[in-house]
C-alpha cells in the first residue's frame, strides 16, 4: 500500500517537473524511488492488510506481483534513458505516464472489489493510450494509439458488461461475498455469461487469440520502450488480475468456464506461434511471441491452485526479465542502424559480442531452454497442468514450444552469421548494460536455483 | 576455515579463468606466474589446514550448502576433510607446483604457453573437487573435470591429427568407465538414499549384509569406473597414447594425480568395499594382471615416455592389488611414493626429450650423462622405482608383496616377478639413455645442454622425495613408526598381517638380491656390450610383446570399428532420410501455415473488431451447448 501512494505521489511530482525542463535528469529520482519502492513493497509481505473498506486487499500474491510490476518499470526506465536521450521535446509527461499506468497495474493485481478492478483497468490503460501515441510525428504511433484506444474501449465494454451481469447474479462487488454466493444455490445463467465476457475483456489486455489482434499493429507503432512496457507490465497485470478474480471467486465453479477457456488457448498458442514464424519486424515478432507467452500464461488459469500462482508468478518473472533484456538490446540495434527488422542483428556476434551474450540468454529463454529461466517458468506451469488434469493441454504447449524454439533460434542464428548487416558500431551504454545485465543475471540464477522464488505465494 | 578451505579449490580456478580470459594479452612472465603462484597458494592452504586440523581427532565437514533436494534424498555441497584427503591434497597440490614451475621452463617456447597454464590451474581444482568432496556426486564432477583437461591437454598440440586422437582415445575411453561410475552413484542412490562417503561406510559397517547383490553391483560399478581412470585392464589402452601431452602433463595427470583418483576413491570407501568380497577379487585379479601385462609390455618399448607409461599402468596395477588384498593404506602409501618417483621419472625425460631436441626413441640416446642434474635424479628415481633399500618405492612395494602374500601364495608370486621386471625395464631404459655411446645426430649433440634452473630444481626436490618418502612407511619389522598407518588408520581399516617376521626378511634380502643381479646383467647387456633393441622383431613373444600384444588393434576391429559402421549406417538410414526427411517435412509445412496465418493480421481495425465480436459470440454459443 506504500507502494501505492509514493507512486501516485512521484507520478505527480514527475509530472509537476515538466515545468523545470530537466528532461531525463528526473530519472536520477525516479530510479531511485522505484528501488526504494520495491523494498517497502516488500517490507509488507506477510501483513495481509485490507484498505478502502476492504477495496484492495495486499495479500501475498499482491505483494509478489506488484513488486514485480515495480521491478519491470524500474527497468523499463533503465532503457528510456537510451530511448529519449536526444529527444528535444519534453520527456516528463511521459515518465509521468508511466509511472501511473505502473499504479493501476498495481491496483489490478491487489484488488478486492471489481469496482477497483475496472479502476486500476483504466487508470493503466488510459496513460498507455497516450504512451502508445507519444511518438507525435510518427504515422504509425498515431495509428498504434488510435487502434489500440479504439479496441481498448470496446475491451472495457465487455469487461463492464461482464461485471453487471455478475452483480446481477451475485448481488456484490466484493470477491469474498461473490464467492460465498456463488458456492451452494443454483445461479441463475447469466453469471456464466457474465464470468465469460468478463474473461474476454481481460484477455484483450493479455493478447489472447481472438483478442489479440491489436498487438502486433499497436507493438509495432509505439516506441519500444512503450511496446516493453506493454509487453511486460501490462500482461503481467492482466494474467495476475484475472487469475486473481477466477482463484478467489469461481474457483469452485470452475466447471462453467474452463472448457472454453482451454478453446482460447489452444487457439492463442497455435495463431501466435504460426503467425511469428515468418515475421521479418523485430516488434511484431515480440508481439507474437508475448501473445505465445499469454497462452502459456492461461494454462494456469485453467489450473487454478496455489501451485498454479507459484507458477504463474515465476513465470511471469522470467518471461519479464527475458524480454527486458531482448527490447534493451533492439534499441540499441535500432539506434544504431534506424531500422526496425530482425536484420539488424545479423553479425551482432562480431560487433559486439557483449550484447549478443545478452541475447542469447534472453532468446534461449524466451524459447525456454534449460538451464534457463524460462524453462524453469514452463516447467512448472506444466506441471501443474499435469497435477491438475490437463496433459493434453501440457502436450498441445510443448508441441508449441518446439514450433516457437524455430523462430527464436532463427533471431539468434542471424546474430552469429558472419555477414554483417550494418556497419555501423554498436555502442555500449552504461545504464542500457546496466539493465541487461541484472536482467540476464537474474535469468541466469533462476534457471540455477528455481527454488528461490518458490512458494512465495 | 571454511572459507580458507573453500580458497584451497578457488585459487587454481580464479588461475584458471584470469589466464583463459585475459592471457593472451598478458606478457608470459605474468601468466605464468598466476598459473604457478595460484598453485603455491593453495598448496601453502592445504600445509596450514592441515597441520590445524592435526589435533583434532574426528573428520572436519563442511557443508556449503544444500546442493540437490529431492523428497526421497538431499545431497549438500561439502567438502570432508580428513587425513586423507589431505594426503592427497598435498600431494595434489605439492607436486602440481613443482609441475608447473618446470614447466615454466618447458612450456617457454611455445605459443600457448598461456593456454597451457590455464588447464593445468582447471585441472588442480577440479583434481582437488575430486578428492575434497564429501559425497560421491562431488568427487564425480571432479572425475569429469579432470578427464575434461586431461582431454584438453593431451591434445595440446592440436595440430597434429595423431595427438588429437590419442585426446580422443582417452576422452571416449574414459566416458565408457564414467558410465561405471555414475551407475553406481544411481545404485547407491536407489538403494542407500546416499551418496556421503561417512555415511556409505557407516552403512556398510551396520546394515548392509556382507556379500550381499546390492552392495556388490555397486562397488562392482564403480571399480569399472576406475579401471578407466586409473587404466586397468581392460581400459587401459589409453595412457600410453596419452604421452602425446606435453611431458609436464605426463608427470602431473598420467602419473601423479588423475590416474591414482580410483584407489583414492576405492580407499574413501573402504568399508563399503570391504562389504563386497567378491569385488575385491576382481580388484586383486584385475590388479595383478595389469601389472604384469603392463610390465611385459614395457620391456620392449623403445619410446623414453612410453615406458614410462606402461610402467605408470603396471605400478597402477600394484595398488590395486594392495586395495583388492584390503591394504588400503599400503596402495595409498604407494600412491605416494609412486606420485614422487614417477613424477621425478616423467620430469627427468622431459629434460632429456629438452636436450635431445624432442627426441624421444631411446636408441638414438646414450651417453648422456652429461647433463648432471638430470642424470643424476633420474638414477634415484630408477632406483626407487626399481625397489632398492632404502629408497622410497622399496618399502611401499614391499608392503604390498607381503600383504598380497598374507591373501594368496600365487598373486604374490606374480607380483614378486612383476616387480622384477620392472627393475629390469626401468633399468634397460637408464642404461639405454644415459650410459654407452650418444647414438643421436651430430645437430643434436651440439645442442645438448642441461635444463634450467625452472627445470632442475623440481627435479631435485622430488628426487629427495624419492629417497626419503620411503620413511613414512616403515614396515613394523624395523620397530620404528608407521607414520601411514598411525595416520590413516582412524579412515581406513587395516589388516592384520599373519605373516612371520622371518618370511619378511627373506623377502627384502631376496628381491633386493635378484634387483642388484637384473642391474648387473643389464648393464652387461647394454653396455658393455652395447646391444641394441633391434628395429625388427623376431620370434612370436617378441612380435606380440612389442606390438603391446595387439590389444589395440582387437579393441579397433572388436568394437571400434563395428561402432563406427553401426553410427555411419544409423546416419544414413536414420538420421538422413529418416528423421531429417520428416523434420525437414514438418517445418516446411509448418512455415507455410505460418505465411498463411498471417493473412489474418490485415490492419483494419473494423475487422478486428469484427473478429474480436465474432469470437465472443462464438465462445457464448460454444457455453450454450456446454451446459
Amino acid at each position: 500500500m506504500t507502494a501505492l501512494i509514493i507512486l501516485s505521489l512521484l507520478g505527480i511530482l514527475v509530472l509537476m517537473m515538466g515545468l523545470f525542463h530537466l528532461k531525463n535528469k528526473v530519472l536520477i529520482l525516479i530510479i531511485p524511488v522505484l528501488i526504494a519502492g520495491i523494498f517497502l513493497n516488500a517490507n509488507e509481505y506477510g501483513l495481509n492488510a485490507s484498505y478502502f473498506s476492504q477495496m484492495v486487499h495486499f495479500d501475498n500474491f499482491a505483494i509478489s506481483f506488484s513488486s514485480l510490476l515495480i521491478l519491470t518499470t524500474t527497468l523499463i526506465f533503465g532503457l528510456c534513458l537510451q530511448q529519449y536521450k536526444t529527444s528535444k521535446k519534453p520527456v516528463e509527461d511521459i515518465y509521468a505516464l508511466i509511472i501511473f499506468s505502473l499504479v493501476g497495474a498495481i491496483c489490478m493485481v491487489s484488488f478486492n472489489n471489481l469496482i477497483m478492478f475496472i479502476l486500476g483497468l483504466e487508470i493503466m490503460s488510459v496513460p498507455l493510450y497516450v504512451l502508445a501515441g507519444s511518438n507525435r510525428e510518427n504515422v504509425l504511433s498515431n495509428e498504434a494509439s488510435l487502434k489500440y484506444f479504439l479496441m481498448g474501449a470496446f475491451a472495457s465494454a465487455i469487461v463492464i458488461f461482464g461485471m453487471t451481469l455478475i452483480f446481477g447474479a451475485t448481488n456484490s462487488f466484493q470477491l469474498d461475498e461473490i464467492r460465498n454466493a456463488v458456492s451452494g444455490t443454483k445461479m441463475p445463467g447469466v453469471l456464466q455469461v457474465g464470468i465469460l465476457l468478463f474473461i474476454g475483456g481481460s484477455l484483450f489486455k493479455a493478447a489472447a487469440v481472438p483478442f489479440h489482434f491489436w498487438a502486433p499493429d499497436v507493438y509495432q507503432g509505439s516506441p519500444t520502450v512503450i511496446t516493453a512496457f506493454m509487453a511486460t507490465v501490462v500482461k503481467t497485470a492482466a494474467f495476475a488480475g484475472l487469475f486473481r478474480f477466477m482463484m478467489v471467486a469461481f474457483q469452485d465453479i470452475s466447471g462453467l468456464w474452463v472448457n472454453i477457456l482451454v478453446i482460447i488457448t489452444i487457439a492463442t498458442l497455435f495463431l501466435a506461434n504460426f503467425s511469428a514464424l515468418s515475421q521479418t519486424d523485430f516488434k511484431r515478432l515480440m508481439a507474437y511471441s508475448g501473445i505465445s507467452h499469454a497462452g502459456y500464461m492461461l494454462i494456469a488459469i485453467l489450473v487454478l491452485n496455489m501451485n498454479a500462482a507459484d507458477a504463474l508468478f515465476f513465470y511471469s518473472v522470467s518471461y519479464s526479465l527475458a524480454t527486458i533484456v531482448a527490447f534493451g538490446i533492439f534499441l540499441t540495434m535500432k539506434n544504431a542502424t534506424g531500422e526496425y527488422s530482425l536484420e539488424i542483428f545479423k553479425g551482432l556476434s562480431r560487433k559486439n559480442p557483449f550484447l549478443a551474450f545478452g541475447l542469447v540468454i534472453a532468446f534461449l529463454s524466451l524459447a525456454g531452454i534449460p538451464p534457463l529461466a524460462g524453462f524453469f517458468g514452463k516447467y512448472f506451469i506444466f506441471t501443474s497442468a499435469i497435477k491438475g488434469g490437463f496433459l493434453t493441454v501440457v502436450i498441445i504447449a510443448i508441441i508449441n514450444t518446439m514450433i516457437g524454439a524455430y523462430y527464436y533460434l532463427k533471431v539468434l542464428n542471424m546474430a552469429f552469421t558472419k555477414d554483417v548487416y550494418h556497419s555501423a558500431p554498436v555502442k555500449n551504454h552504461l545504464l542500457l548494460d546496466a539493465v541487461i545485465v541484472f536482467a540476464a543475471i537474474g535469468t541466469l540464477i533462476l534457471g540455477f536455483f528455481p527454488g528461490l522464488l518458490q512458494g512465495f505465494i | 576455515m571454511r572459507s580458507l578451505i573453500l580458497l584451497i579449490p578457488l585459487l587454481p580456478l580464479i588461475g584458471f579463468l584470469l589466464n583463459i580470459s585475459w592471457g593472451k594479452q598478458l606478457p608470459k612472465k605474468i601468466s605464468g606466474g598466476i598459473g604457478v603462484l595460484a598453485v603455491l597458494m593453495s598448496f601453502l592452504l592445504v600445509v596450514y589446514g592441515w597441520l590445524q586440523s592435526s589435533g583434532s581427532e574426528s573428520t572436519i565437514d563442511y557443508t556449503y550448502f544444500k546442493w540437490i533436494e529431492t523428497s526421497a534424498f538431499s545431497i549438500n555441497f561439502g567438502f570432508q576433510l580428513d587425513n586423507l584427503s589431505f594426503l592427497m591434497m598435498s600431494i595434489i597440490t605439492g607436486v602440481g607446483f613443482l609441475i608447473h614451475l618446470y614447466s615454466d621452463g618447458y612450456m617457454h617456447k611455445d605459443d600457448g604457453y598461456y593456454r597451457f597454464f590455464a588447464y593445468l590451474n582447471l585441472f588442480i581444482f577440479f583434481m582437488l573437487l575430486l578428492v575434497m568432496g564429501s559425497n560421491l556426486l562431488i568427487t564425480y564432477i571432479g572425475w569429469e573435470g579432470v578427464g575434461l583437461c586431461s582431454y584438453l591437454l593431451i591434445g595440446f598440440w592440436f595440430k597434429n591429427h595423431e595427438y588429437n586422437d590419442a585426446a580422443k582415445k582417452a576422452f571416449i575411453v574414459n566416458r565408457i568407465g564414467d558410465l561405471g561410475f555414475i551407475v553406481g552413484i544411481f545404485f547407491c542412490l536407489l538403494n542407500y538414499k546416499t551418496i556421503e562417503y561417512a555415511a556409505l561406510n557407516e552403512l556398510a559397517a551396520g546394515s548392509i549384509q556382507i556379500g550381499s547383490a546390492v552392495v556388490t553391483t555397486i562397488t562392482l560399478a564403480l571399480f569399472f569406473g576406475s579401471t578407466a581412470k586409473s587404466a586397468q585392464i581392460p581400459l587401459y589402452t589409453w595412457l600410453p597414447d596419452a604421452m602425446a601431452g606435453p611431458t609436464p602433463v605426463s608427470a602431473l595427470i598420467h602419473a601423479a594425480t588423475m590416474v591414482t583418483a580410483g584407489i583414492y576413491m576405492i580407499t574413501r570407501l573402504n568399508g563399503l568395499f570391504l562389504a563386497a568380497p567378491f569385488t575385491l577379487d576382481v580388484i586383486l585379479v584385475v590388479g595383478t594382471a595389469t601389472a604384469l601385462v603392463a610390465a611385459i609390455i614395457a620391456t620392449r618399448q623403445n619410446d623414453i615416455k612410453k615406458v614410462l607409461a606402461y610402467s605408470t599402468v603396471s605400478q597402477l596395477g600394484f595398488m590395486f592389488a594392495a586395495l583388492g588384498a584390503g591394504a588400503f593404506v599400503s596402495g595409498m602409501f604407494h600412491l605416494t611414493t609412486h606420485a614422487f618417483f614417477k613424477a621425478l621419472l616423467f620430469l627427468g625425460s622431459g629434460s632429456v626429450i629438452h636436450a635431445m631436441s624432442g627426441e624421444q626413441d631411446i636408441r638414438n640416446m646414450g651417453g648422456l650423462k652429461s647433463l648432471k642434474v638430470t642424470h643424476l635424479t633420474f638414477l634415484i628415481g630408477t632406483l626407487a622405482i626399481a625397489g632398492i633399500p632404502p629408497l622410497s618405492g622399496f618399502f611401499s612395494k614391499d608392503e604390498i608383496l607381503v600383504n598380497v602374500y598374507s591373501k594368496s601364495f600365487w598373486f604374490f608370486i606374480i607380483l614378486f616377478a612383476t616387480a622384477m621386471l620392472t627393475a629390469y625395464y626401468m633399468f634397460r631404459l637408464y642404461f639405454l639413455t644415459f650410459h654407452g655411446k650418444f647414438r643421436g645426430t651430430k645437430e643434436q649433440a651440439d645442442h645438448l645442454h642441461e635444463s634450467p634452473l625452472s627445470m632442475t630444481f623440481p627435479l631435485m626436490v622430488l628426487a629427495i622425495l624419492a629417497v626419503v618418502g620411503g620413511f613414512l612407511g616403515i614396515p613394523e619389522v624395523f620397530h620404528m613408526p608407521h607414520t601411514f598407518n598411525e595416520m590413516l588408520g582412524k579412515i581406513v581399516k587395516i589388516p592384520e598381517l599373519t605373516v612371520s617376521h622371518t618370511f619378511e626378511y627373506t623377502v627384502m634380502g631376496i628381491s633386493t638380491l635378484i634387483v642388484g643381479a637384473i642391474i648387473y646383467l643389464t648393464y652387461q647387456y647394454f653396455v658393455t656390450k652395447e646391444k641394441l633393441p633391434s628395429k625388427s622383431e623376431k620370434g612370436f613373444w617378441s612380435t606380440a610383446i612389442s606390438n603391446k600384444f595387439y590389444i589395440d588393434e582387437a579393441y579397433d576391429s572388436l568394437v571400434v570399428a563395428p561402432v563406427m559402421g553401426l553410427s555411419k549406417w544409423l546416419y544414413r538410414v536414420l538420421d538422413r532420410s529418416l528423421t531429417d526427411g520428416l523434420v525437414n517435412q514438418v517445418g516446411l509445412t509448418t512455415l507455410l501455415s505460418g505465411q498463411s496465418i498471417r493473412k489474418l493480421q490485415t490492419g483494419r481495425t473494423s475487422l478486428y473488431l469484427f473478429a474480436m465480436v465474432l469470437g465472443l459470440i462464438l465462445i457464448l454459443c460454444l457455453n450454450f451447448f456446454n451446459r
